[in-house]
């Protein structure tokens, strides 16, 4: 009888495999096809400078809370921008430091009454300032709201242009950023939402807040976050994109329609995660309105990022995607399986609910039952063995498809060293850090049904990033 | 014990392995197929960095050297004397040339133009022109139209029909460079009916042409074409001549019913409409007709115009408030106590704070 049953759950987490990994595996091979296509079109920017010259004006929002160290280059890097027609926003979402006080220095700002219409809702704004200095920069003074959705929203109500890119007041973006992240927009009018690939900024050298040299992070857990966001943004999104269903924009660089974020009513200042949620919305939104849209991703790293280098500061972070990936699915559940929903409601959807959403209660469960079963003897060893292996390899297998993927379109390791290094990185998250990220979203998933609330976060930066 | 045996055996001899269980032979043979597939990916990377390392290494080599003999062709320095171009270098070659071809004009493209036709590459550009890689195309349609090459021009007006965007706006670009006139004629009329076309191309297109050739075409064109037509052509009509635009866009202005055109037409216009008609347009329906009706209302400049704007200040839509603001407080005489008054005899508070924010915008004190 426990044979029996043994078997029957060895049946059933052969399922899941076989499930995540088709899924996963489907996603690649519709990434390489989206990579080809995006490659081809590229094709112009050889030929004519003028096509990288087509352009929609675009408003930066940069919410801030706390970024006292390092806003003023990073601002300076936004303002340097290569794209003929943009304005800066920064947000100042009531700082407790001197993130203002330095914004006033560094730019020469001085107060300013802005006569703006309050569109999506916010904390309220206590000043409005303009730089003496810089014609396109913006700054906004308001109520700590709790979360960067609020601190976005009050920017979307100041900015004026009819595209709006929500930035990370610490991310590094390269100088054609924008150009690139216009093109969706130009090429399908119907795009209101495009993101692109996002990377690891530890271990690349900065100067004035653009990237000098691409190198790996020398920190362990930085690593495995590399292969991770390969992984994510080269697949796992870019798979998603000719289905017509990525469901997260990241939050560390997006750009929106903003006609789009108003009718959807802008970010939702109680999401944990409102960068998906916000996504999520606007499919369903239009969904229910049966109206023609499409979401928009490019594999070109548009924005690096600083990856947390402690368990602390990852931990907390991967509990609180997780937590926000539950709620954006829950408030969003119209979706799940609506007729009306298309590949969101009937591909999307049901795989993040099955695979990431309850993925680390089945992969939790399945270290329990493997590893508890073979201690008590209710399975063999080598079959544990075997299980456990197979989990290893399938991850791996994923892992080399993301590098493949990566020196396919982008390559931006190009030592060989880096890249043995990136297959060692592959090999060895496997061990340790892949079964902590199970415990952490596990949290994550217990938060989001427990309904805690989350606030600004900060991390502790890297060396690398915000020097200079 | 036996079992953990059986197991063992299983995994030395798997495939008709008996005696294990189905889960564990299918879990083994996954295992097994995505090392091994894990192992190819790892080749593979390894094969599409070497072939790019080579790939790279080549361009490096062709273009350091001819590009000293482009530079020579460019400033005039040397005889055309350039060594033959081999096969394997002409794709190369032509990326640098087209790079090169694009920022000059005048004897420069001339002594290019010289080089590149004594090296064969016009035949092979036309070659090129038809061959199915679209990248490959486009940078060959884009040569022809550098080397102003006429025997091409049949071909690439039917490529102008071409369903791909990327394809029919090249071979409308290359077009122009060769012949602007002929161009023009043939082009034009595609305009409003090919709106997948960037606009900077179109508007680069017809500036390459110049206001001279454009304007009678474009002219006869926007007044016959229906209102939403019109309405998109009316943005480059700016590139036309004065005289020609102003008088197209106060007709348009006077004709139309459609907001759309009379929004683009008041965008281009000067002067010279009737002021009834303005008050009509200041009071549209459509909130951008009533914004570019105040633009217009600034540009004509008149103090006593100022009323007019004064009531739009407190309309429903912020860019309205907005750009009628900014169009009173640049009229003549308009200066801070004179504001300062309109501003206080104010009721509605949106009015007021969209004139504070102007005043201070155009730095009045």
């Amino acid at each position: 009888m426990s044979g029996q049953f043994a078997q029957a759950i060895e049946w059933t987490f052969l399922a899941y495999f076989a499930g995540i990994n088709i899924a996963y595996l489907a996603q690649c091979l519709s990434a390489v096809r989206r990579v080809r296509r995006y490659l081809k079109s590229a094709a112009m920017d050889d030929l004519d400078p003028a096509y990288s010259t087509v352009h929609l004006p675009i408003s930066l929002v940069v919410p801030a809370y706390n970024e006292s160290k390092s806003i003023v280059t990073s601002i300076k890097a936004l303002l340097q921008l290569e794209y003929p027609d943009f304005e800066v926003v920064v947000v100042n979402d009531g700082s407790t430091d001197d993130t203002l006080e330095k914004l006033i220095a560094g730019f020469q700002l001085y107060p300013y009454p802005e006569a703006y219409r309050k569109q999506v809702p916010c904390k309220p704004v206590r000043a409005t300032y303009r730089s003496a200095r810089y014609r396109n920069l913006r700054v906004v003074s308001k109520e700590n709201g709790g979360s960067k959705a609020d601190a976005a929203n009050a920017g979307i109500n100041v900015c004026r242009n009819p595209l709006v890119a929500v930035v990370d007041a610490d991310g590094v973006l390269q100088r054609n950023s924008l150009t690139r992240a216009v093109r969706p927009f130009l090429e399908n009018p119907e795009t209101v939402a495009a993101g692109g690939a996002i990377r690891i900024a530890n271990g690349c050298t900065l100067r004035d807040g653009f990237l000098e040299e691409v190198a790996l992070p020398r920190n362990p857990l930085a690593l495995m976050q590399v292969i991770e966001y390969m992984r994510s943004f080269l697949f796992g999104r870019m798979g998603w994109e000719p289905l017509g269903a990525v469901l997260i924009v990241s939050g560390a660089f997006g750009v929106f329609r903003r006609t789009t974020l108003i009718e959807v009513g802008g970010y939702n200042p109680q999401a944990v995660g409102e960068d998906m949620e916000l996504v999520v919305r606007i499919h369903r939104i239009m969904k229910q309105q049966r109206r023609r849209y499409h979401i928009g991703f490019i594999p070109d790293p548009v924005c690096w990022t600083d990856a947390p280098e402690s368990l602390k500061d990852l931990g907390s972070q991967r509990t609180r995607w997780h937590h926000g990936l539950g709620q954006a699915l829950m408030l969003n559940r119209w979706l799940l399986l609506n007729p009306r929903g298309g590949t969101v409601s009937w591909l999307a959807i049901p795989f993040y609910v099955l695979f990431e959403l309850l993925g680390p209660l089945i992969e939790a469960a399945g270290f329990v039952f493997f590893l508890g079963g073979a201690t008590f003897g209710l399975i063999a060893w080598p079959e544990a063995v075997v299980f456990l292996l197979l989990a290893l390899s399938l991850g791996m297998l994923m892992s080399v498809c993301a590098i493949m993927l990566e020196e396919f379109s982008f390559p931006m390791y190009r030592k060989p060293r880096e890249l043995a290094l990136l297959y060692g990185a592959a090999l060895l998250e496997n061990f340790g850090y892949r079964q902590l990220t199970v415990w952490w979203r596990l949290k994550g998933f217990f938060r989001w049904v427990t309904r805690r609330r989350h606030k600004w976060e900060t991390i502790t930066r890297s060396a690398s990033v915000g020097a200079g | 014990m036996s079992r953990a045996i059986s197991i063992a055996g299983t995994m030395l001899d798997f495939p008709f392995a008996s005696g294990s269980s189905a889960p564990i032979s299918v879990a083994l043979w996954v295992t097994s197929a995505s090392i091994a597939a894990s192992l190819l990916l790892l080749l593979y990377t390894l094969e599409l960095r070497f072939r790019r390392r080579l790939r790279e290494r080549r361009r490096a080599g062709v273009v350091a050297q001819w590009r000293v003999i482009i530079a020579d062709a460019v400033t005039g320095a040397a005889a055309l004397a350039a060594p033959k171009l081999l096969r394997s270098e002409r794709q190369e070659f032509l990326r640098l040339w087209v790079y090169t071809r694009s920022m000059l004009e005048g004897a420069a493209a001339d002594r290019l133009i010289a080089l590149a036709q004594g090296l064969g590459l016009t035949e092979f550009v036309r070659v090129q022109a038809r061959h199915a890689h679209l990248g490959t195309r486009l940078m060959a349609m884009q040569a022809l139209g550098y080397l102003r090459d006429a025997e091409s021009v049949p071909e690439l007006a039917a490529a102008t029909d071409d369903a791909n965007m990327l394809v029919s706006i090249t071979a409308a670009e290359a077009l122009g460079a060769i012949d602007p006139a002929r161009a023009m004629a043939l082009l034009i009329p595609k305009i409003a009916r090919r709106r997948d076309w960037p606009r900077t191309h179109v508007f680069k297109v017809l500036q390459q042409a110049g206001s001279a050739v454009i304007s009678e075409p474009l002219y006869r064109c926007i007044r016959a074409a229906v209102d939403d037509d019109a309405a998109y052509l009316l943005q480059f009509a700016e590139i036309a001549e004065f005289d020609v635009r102003d008088a197209l866009a106060v007709e348009l202005v006077c004709s139309r019913s459609g907001p759309e055109v009379l929004a683009a037409a008041l965008k281009l216009a000067t002067g010279h409409v009737p002021v009834p008609r303005i008050d009509e347009l200041l009071a549209h329906t459509a909130w951008y007709v009533r914004m570019q009706a105040a633009k217009l209302v600034g540009r004509m400049g008149r103090t006593q115009d100022a009323g007019r704007l004064e009531k739009l200040l407190a309309d429903e839509e912020w860019w309205v408030r907005y750009r009628a603001a900014k169009a009173l407080v640049r009229l003549p005489g308009m200066n801070a106590p004179v504001l300062e008054q309109i501003r206080t005899r104010l009721d509605d508070r949106y009015a007021r704070d969209i004139l504070g924010q102007a005043i201070a915008e155009e730095g009045i004190r």
